[in-house]
């Protein structure tokens, strides 16, 4: 039974209906993943005991006719940085490298109790700084649908896994674009929901107020179930909200967009987007308009324009502060010094590598007198402008269209000329964080030469079902994403 | 109003001390372009007119309720005491955050 072809309701509903068992599906997805991953590196950790013996138990459960969660038997990958109790959680950095966490992330928890089975850790930029997965101490990830290419990031370790068939199911976290981008690269489906939708309880952050954790699946039915699991209060934090969610999956039901009234993004350089993402656009639009949907044009010109100048200040200043904690005393790699400062210094330069210093020293800076005043206050005050520009948006209309990433994914190794360049790679994606908006990134399809096209779809905050419908529905016309053929990358 | 500004090598060095890293001098160049590029970037954020804008805030539909500030039973006190950098028993080892350096001066002062 080819597994690794099914989605995961498919999964769980063979395994509810006995047509197999957990540790057979379990088994056959670890099978593949020790095929594959010497040349993808996508996984970092697997916990095969530990999965085989909850496979066991659910199993067993089965025997005695209990009644199983929504994701009875299917097994899932987690990005390196959320807390997995006895199983180390490094962020891919040498700080963290032995790091075994006391306890599990509420969304570990979540999907445990739905009944789906952790099968290991992903791969990703170290402490989710970057866009390319290379910055990992464990070596970069390479994208399933071209081995010269990067998965994206800085979930592109989980990306990689669902395009390459490892699982049906991976979670990822977002601060400005690092489950989206993947997704896109990967040519798979990733959502970042509404900040305060799902408990962050357990995951290693970098900034407080931009951070969400979600799904990345190849079909937005998954996706939705994912939510029904995910998306609820949790007293161990306090940012998730607890208002009554409705059923994700209920949402996903729809096959048509009557109704409707969906924007599409303009006044942004089109010079510098690729044609092929640009007609991806223009085909999602002719979807929505045969499905339905009324679509007008709109320009947000503060979101366009100044998000991630407005990004950068804030996620830098917070990670310069939040990862303050990683001294070698309190937390992480430890160097002995002749001196607490000394030992500060050596511990911080060893543990951390490149692009973590160099944005904690960008961030500190930002914090320090008069920059502070100059740039962090103005940014916190533009981002409300962000805010405000997309609320008044979605008072009239109730999804936005618009690209992921400018291009399609980076050859590996590619270095652009300067840290701005490579930042406004995040131009459309940042935005959602600082709105705390629900954003989908949805394959829409591929070029002639086989690398992902996609959109992005964005909604007013706390409305993910109504986003995940619209989803749904252009996933009915585009058609959803199949599983990387590893064979024709000599991978398998 | 954003105020141009620019970092050069003593603020680098400032900013160094502050974030507890070090740099080699031959990096600072690249250090400093790169930091000053981003820093153009933001320059941008002049042209808008916040002066009437609050600084952002979230807004929240239901608060969560809050957990019960009580003790619970805990058994992974040696499993989480394992994770410390350096650990002398039941504790988490430590150096001195004031000690005395060759000459007598305070360190960290």
């Amino acid at each position: 039974m080819e597994f690794y072809k099914l989605s995961a309701k498919e999964i769980a509903d063979g395994v509810r209906g006995k047509k197999w068992t957990a540790k057979e599906v379990l088994t056959s997805f670890l099978t593949r993943i020790k095929t594959c991953d010497s040349k993808l590196n996508a996984v970092v950790t697997l916990c095969e005991k530990n999965a085989h013996e909850d496979a066991k138990k659910l199993d067993e459960a089965i025997a005695r006719g209990e009644t199983l969660g929504l994701l009875a038997g299917v097994p899932f990958l987690v990005k390196d940085n959320f807390c997995t109790d006895g199983i180390r959680t490094t962020c891919a950095s040498k700080m963290l490298h032995d790091w075994i966490p006391s306890y599990d992330a509420t969304a570990i928890k979540n999907m445990k109790m739905a009944g789906a089975i952790l099968m290991g850790k992903t791969n990703m930029d170290e402490f989710a700084m970057g866009n390319t997965t290379e910055s990992s101490i464990f070596g970069p990830t390479l994208n399933p649908r071209d081995l010269t290419r990067v998965p994206g990031g800085s979930s592109g370790g989980s990306a990689a896994a669902v395009a390459a068939g490892y699982c049906p199911i991976a979670l990822g976290s977002d601060t400005g674009g690092s489950i989206r981008q993947p997704a896109a690269f990967c040519g798979v489906q990733g959502m970042k929901p509404s900040y305060g939708q799902i408990s962050r309880y357990g995951i290693v952050g970098y900034v407080s107020s931009l951070d969400q954790i979600g799904p990345i699946t190849r079909n937005i039915n998954d996706m939705a179930i994912v939510m029904d699991v995910l998306a609820k209060a949790d007293e161990n934090d306090s940012t998730c909200d607890a208002y009554d969610r409705p059923s994700f999956s209920a949402a996903v039901k729809k096959t048509d967009l009557k109704g409707k009234k969906i924007a599409v993004l303009t006044g942004f350089d089109k010079e510098c987007v690729d044609k092929s993402l640009l007609d991806a656009i223009n085909t999602t639009v002719q979807f929505c308009c045969e499905a339905g949907a009324e679509i007008i044009e709109v320009n947000l010109p503060t979101a366009n324009k100044h998000a991630v100048a407005c990004y950068y200040m804030i996620a830098l200043g917070d990670a310069s502060s939040k990862l303050a904690c990683y001294d070698g005393m309190r937390y992480g790699y430890h160097e002995d010094g002749k001196n607490l400062f000394e030992m500060y210094k050596k511990s911080r330069n060893k543990g951390f590598g490149n692009e973590v210093r160099r944005r904690i020293l960008i961030g500190t800076c930002i914090l320090t007198r008069g920059y502070y005043e100059n740039y962090y206050v103005p940014a916190v005050k533009v981002r409300q402008m962000i805010a405000d520009e997309y609320a008044d948006l979605f008072k009239t209309v109730d999804a936005l269209i618009c690209p992921i990433s400018p291009t399609l994914p980076y050859k590996k190794g590619y270095v652009e000329d300067d840290s701005a360049t490579i930042y406004l790679r995040d131009v459309f994606t940042s935005t959602a964080n600082l709105a705390g908006l629900p954003s989908i990134s949805l394959n829409v399809g591929f070029t002639p030469e086989g690398l992902p096209t996609n959109i992005q779809l964005l909604g007013p905050r706390f409305d993910d079902e109504n986003l995940l419908s619209i989803a749904s529905v252009i996933e009915n016309y585009a058609g959803s994403p199949s599983v990387a053929d590893l064979s024709v990358e000599g991978v398998l | 109003m954003i105020k141009k500004m620019i970092m050069d090598e003593t603020r680098l060095k400032e900013v160094l001390e502050l974030s507890k890293i070090g740099l080699p001098e031959t990096e600072f160049k690249e250090v400093l372009d790169r930091v000053n590029g981003v820093l153009r970037m933001c320059d941008e954020m002049q042209e808008l007119n916040f002066a009437n804008t609050r600084s952002f805030e979230w807004n929240i539909k239901k608060a969560c309720p809050r957990r019960v500030d009580s003790p619970k039973k805990w058994d992974k006190r040696d499993a989480f005491l394992n994770q410390a950098p350096v650990r002398d028993g039941d504790f988490f080892r430590v150096p001195r955050i004031i000690a005395l350096d060759e000459d007598n001066e305070l360190i960290g002062d």
